[in-house]
């Protein structure tokens, strides 16, 4: 089964949503900041495919409390369990896909049919599921055919996956009530406790071939037993591993192990929800279980999750990659893909390189390691002196690399990320691509006078005292000689293993910049790395008061900080 | 029907079963449901087909989940309906309004052809059933058969019929069961209908029936009619109903009186003081009519209708109700000096004042309650009303609403429990009744005095002024 569309109308944070998954991809990954109603998403896909009558509906869950405007989730689906494609049931609704309601819907040879469930909420919170096409009036769908919809949720409560109850999937695998029961009967009877369970033992061998398959390894056979001490008595056989229940598993192996057993529960054709897929997984079992959903055989299912995790954004592929967006209660789903096949392969190497930048709002790209440094030398700054930090603000950084930086920026423009550039001004070649960007694109760039990196503005900017601290950095980085070697020709002083800058005018202060950025074999660059610019950024803000108002150098960061702070 | 005759059928894709009347073809049919696999779809001509197949499976302990009926314009029209664009039928026709019907129903065969050429419509054929089971074959349009030729794609065709019985030519050119190409199975079959009842009565339709079947292949023969003391008599027309047979008919707990034309089956209702009930055909003119009149009047035309409906169901109506109809025609609805039926003047009053459908329903109650009135068309009071709380419900008027209780899947209904009933026999077909009088007044042509004479369980009254009588083709 697959989710072909979902249309949301006053539930939760979402007014209104319309939007349309890729029929052909079997892994749906959504991101995007946070508020931006993922999970809402998947809450109303959920909650539209409910498969139990009692659904715990409250005010809150309409838009804005507001229980004037009813709640319309509307989710369709192709590939249904046949039996729910039937004359009597819902065959006469299969439609060509999720249609507006005047056109016409009649099914195609060549679309998949499939069908469109519509849960609708009054102000009597009272649930009601219907299917429903643009030929016929709308038909009910009990809660025992929701039930055939292949669906299921990994959310927080995975543990009752583990118990063997009513909503359990383990009942997927084996009809237990009676042997159930019958257990629960002898138990009571003679109070030595040896039930008998084995019945349900195909589960256990499914466990652990599932751990297997998923990296979860146990010490034992997996045993159904009873859980003696609990309160409730339908609920009160589980599976043990040896003498520990798995319920005391680790989150993250609850998660695996629960997933793995829905999966193959409705023969990997199941729709699977994941909340937060990252949950209590190490990077390198969320990247095995990423590719596992991925390639899950026969591929007729569908997994849809959140992540707020750049390991796993960096694991997607770009067509499985989708931003989710709010705005004023109207929330967009933008795919990654493209129509040629060199834009998806551009856009697949930016998701490689950068994807910590796809989960924030606003993006400042930089041109390389040493802004990058810089800016979060001024995140320091910001939360001292200003009290808050770029991330509440939504403003992330992002690694330009370099020449690629025009690319960068205009990629992640038309995913729609609000975003500035930081980059050096001292390539002609640049400075109208420069202009270029700002011109068609509206781009903020912070950049400093023409012909100047950031290495020679701010040696220029600030005065000798603070090019002395400068330079301690590449000294404590390498060594004296070294730096010494570079600023021999310049009018220095040198005590000991300490260069004075007192004698220099601000032409040769700004020489030294020029060294700074040269890269040749024997001179490698004196701040291009990250914690190298964090560095050079530290010092330049504890001195930020000293630096001339007029300078360069505080124009553009004060612009840049404008920036940051402007919504 | 035995394992052999079962798995001969169930060894070819399509099968023929031939089985004349009354010998236990739907019998047959439950049997067969029982005994095969899945969920059949049984499809049937007329609704009292439908109803008369799931009485016997629910007779037979069949679980419901074995058998789905349907009529087959039904059939057709729920796929129709769920698919019309596939269907290619005019979108501007509506099934249920009356100058549409005619033109619909011309295409709703072909339409349902065109959705079972998909795929994806087969699939939840397939899906749904095991078997498709066609009754009363031989009165199938040629377009229906089609319909069924499509469906075999994904589904064994059964077809149950009797050439004999094949009365509904009128609709259009029917399939020829002589030479239809499903192989057909030969069932042994006994008069079954008679044997609990009247077995010699049984006998003689069954030599009968070899002597039309003749006919029908193009030898006339005629038929003498003789009095049998167990199950015939004939008795001349002009002598009926004055004859003292009414009391004779008391043995019978069900009773028809068989023509093949609808003005003497009209006559004959009216002419037996409500004692015999005028079967209504489903489309009925007469209800669509005034309901249709009913919409549109008000004050003292809607007054005047309702007269006019009233007088048209039951006898006595303008004898009893003559001041309050003189009073109307004149548009005077002072009624303080008419002093029979006293209750009634309200009811008119609140009808001319309101407009207010529940009094057409009041009127209809008062007539039916009091003994002054012969109805002899309880089905029209009972549908009007019917239609009436329908349109109440649904909020819809109520030339619509008669439409769709007559008319739509699911709701219509039948009134068949009257156990006097004057009929015509395309609407008696598929029916049994203790008793059958057949009028043969004027001439009844082979197959329709099969089906009439058929019809009996125990005893037949022929009206004819002639005891020898022609049958050719």
């Amino acid at each position: 089964m697959r989710v072909i569309s979902l249309s949301v109308e006053n539930f939760r944070g979402i007014k209104h949503c319309d939007i349309n998954f890729p029929v052909k991809s079997n892994l749906i990954c959504m991101i995007g900041s946070g508020d931006s109603t993922k999970t809402t998403i998947l809450n109303a896909i959920e909650w539209a495919l409910w498969p139990s009558w009692n659904l715990q509906v409250s005010d809150n869950d309409f838009y804005r409390s507001n229980t004037n405007e009813k709640i319309i989730i509307e989710v369709t689906l192709t590939q249904v369990a046949n039996a729910l494609l039937t004359q009597e049931k819902f065959g006469l609704y299969q439609r060509s896909g999720a249609i507006e309601p005047s056109e016409n819907d009649e099914p195609t040879d060549d679309d998949p049919a499939c069908i469109t469930i519509r849960l609708s909420i009054e102000s009597d919170l009272d649930p009601r599921w219907e299917v429903i096409c643009n030929r016929l009036e709308p038909k009910p769908i009990s809660n025992r055919d929701r039930q055939a919809l292949a669906f299921s949720v990994i959310g927080q409560n995975c543990e009752r996956d583990f118990v063997w109850n009513r909503l359990s999937v383990l009942q997927r695998f084996a009809e237990s009530k009676e042997i159930i029961n019958d257990a629960l009967i002898s138990t009571l009877r003679n109070a030595s406790a040896k039930a008998d369970l084995s019945g349900l033992d195909d589960v256990s061998s499914k466990v652990l071939e599932i751990g297997n398959d998923y990296g979860v390894d146990f010490e034992g056979n997996i045993q159904n037993r009873l859980f003696i001490n609990s309160s409730s008595i339908s609920s009160s056989i589980g599976l043990f591993d040896q003498n520990a229940p798995l319920l005391q598993r680790g989150k993250g192996s609850q998660r695996l192990v629960s997933m793995g057993l829905n999966l193959n529960a409705t023969n990997n054709n199941a729709v699977l929800l994941i909340d937060e897929v990252e949950n209590g997984l190490e990077p390198y079992r969320l990247r095995s279980l990423i590719n596992k959903l991925r390639e899950r055989e026969p591929n007729n299912g569908q997994v849809i999750m959140t992540t707020h995790s750049p390991v796993v954004v960096a694991e997607c592929k770009n067509t499985e990659l989708f931003i989710v967006r709010s705005t004023k209660g109207i929330t967009t789903l933008q795919s990654l893909e493209y129509q040629s096949k060199p834009e998806n392969q551009k856009t697949q190497a930016h998701i490689r390189s950068n994807p910590e930048a796809y989960l924030s709002k606003r993006l400042i790209i930089c041109e390389g390691k040493t802004e990058i440094g810089f800016i979060r030398a001024l995140d320091s700054y910001l939360q001292e002196k200003e009290q808050y930090r770029m991330a509440y603000m939504g403003v992330s950084v992002c690694d330009g690399n370099g020449d690629k930086i025009f690319d960068t920026a205009k990629h992640f423009v038309s995913c729609g990320y609000d975003v500035c550039l930081f980059l050096d001004s001292d390539k002609k070649a640049t400075e109208k691509k420069k202009a270029e960007l700002k011109e068609t694109l509206k781009i903020p760039i912070f950049d400093w006078e023409e012909g100047n990196s950031i290495e020679e503005q701010l040696f220029q900017d600030v005065s000798n005292s603070i090019a002395e601290i400068l330079i301690q950095i590449p000294i404590d980085d390498r060594n004296f000689q070294s730096v010494l070697n570079k600023l021999k020709h310049l009018n220095i002083d040198v005590s000991g293993t300490t260069i004075g800058l007192s004698r220099l005018n601000e032409r040769e202060r700004k020489s030294i910049g020029t060294l700074a950025k040269t890269n040749t074999k024997e001179n490698k660059p004196w701040y291009k790395r990250i914690d190298l610019g964090e560095l050079l950024g530290n010092v330049i803000f504890a001195h930020w008061d000293e630096i001339d108002e007029n300078s360069m150098t505080k124009k553009t960061i004060a612009g840049l900080m404008n920036w940051i702070y402007q919504k | 029907m035995n394992p052999d005759e079962i798995s001969q059928i169930l060894s070819n894709h399509c099968s023929l079963v031939i089985a004349p009347a009354g010998h236990g073809k739907t019998e047959m049919i439950s049997e067969f449901t029982k005994h095969v696999e899945g969920t059949q779809l049984i499809l049937t001509h007329t609704n009292a087909g439908v109803e008369a197949l799931i009485k016997r499976m629910r007779k037979n302990n069949i679980p419901s989940s074995k058998y789905r009926v349907f009529t087959i314009a039904g059939f057709c029209l729920l796929w129709c309906k769920s698919f019309p664009r596939t269907s290619a039928i005019d979108q501007n026709l509506d099934p249920l309004r009356k100058e549409d019907t005619k033109q619909y129903y011309a295409q709703l065969y072909k339409g349902a052809e065109l959705i079972f050429q998909h795929l994806w419509a087969l699939d939840v054929i397939r899906r749904s059933f095991s078997g498709l089971i066609v009754d009363e074959y031989q009165d199938c349009l040629v377009e229906q058969h089609k319909v069924f030729l499509a469906l075999s794609k994904v589904l064994p065709v059964r077809a149950f019929g009797d050439p004999m019985q094949a009365i509904f030519g009128w609709a259009g050119e029917l399939v020829d069961l002589y030479n239809l190409k499903f192989p057909q199975v030969k069932v042994i079959t006994e008069p079954w209908r008679w044997s609990s009842t009247n077995p010699e009565l049984g006998q003689w339709i069954s030599e009968k029936r070899l002597i039309l079947e003749k006919a029908l292949l193009g030898s006339p023969q005629y038929i003498d009619f003789y009095d049998k003391q167990n199950f015939l008599k004939v008795i001349c027309p002009k002598d009926f109903p004055r004859y003292p047979i009414l009391n004779e008919l008391e043995a019978y707990s069900d009773v028809a009186f068989i023509t093949s034309y609808e003005n003497k089956q009209l006559a004959f209702a009216k002419s037996m003081g409500g004692i015999f009930q005028h079967d209504e055909k489903q489309d009925s003119e007469v209800l669509f009519n005034f309901a249709e009149s009913f919409s549109t009047l008000k004050g003292k035309g809607l007054c005047e209708k309702l007269m006019d409906f009233l007088q048209c169901c039951a006898s006595h109506v303008g004898r009893e109700f003559k001041s309050y109809i003189n009073r109307i025609k004149s548009d005077n609805f002072n009624f303080e000096r008419i002093l029979k039926h006293v209750d009634f003047k309200n009811i008119l009053l609140g009808l001319r004042d309101t407009g207010d459908y529940k009094y057409i329903s009041q009127a209809i109650d008062y007539v039916l309650k009091h003994n002054e009135f012969n109805v002899y068309r309880k089905e029209l009071f009972f549908e009007l009303k019917r239609a009436i709380s329908y349109s109440d419900e649904k909020k819809i008027n109520l030339s619509e609403s008669v439409a769709i209780i007559r008319r739509g899947v699911g709701v219509q209904k039948k009134n068949s429990t009257f156990k006097r009933l004057s009929t015509r026999t395309v609407l008696a077909k598929g029916l049994e009744f203790d008793c059958v009088i057949i009028d043969m007044s004027q001439n009844l042509d082979i197959r329709n005095f099969y089906v009439a004479i058929s019809r009996a369980k125990r005893f037949i009254y022929i009206l004819s002024d002639t005891r020898r009588v022609y049958f050719h083709k």
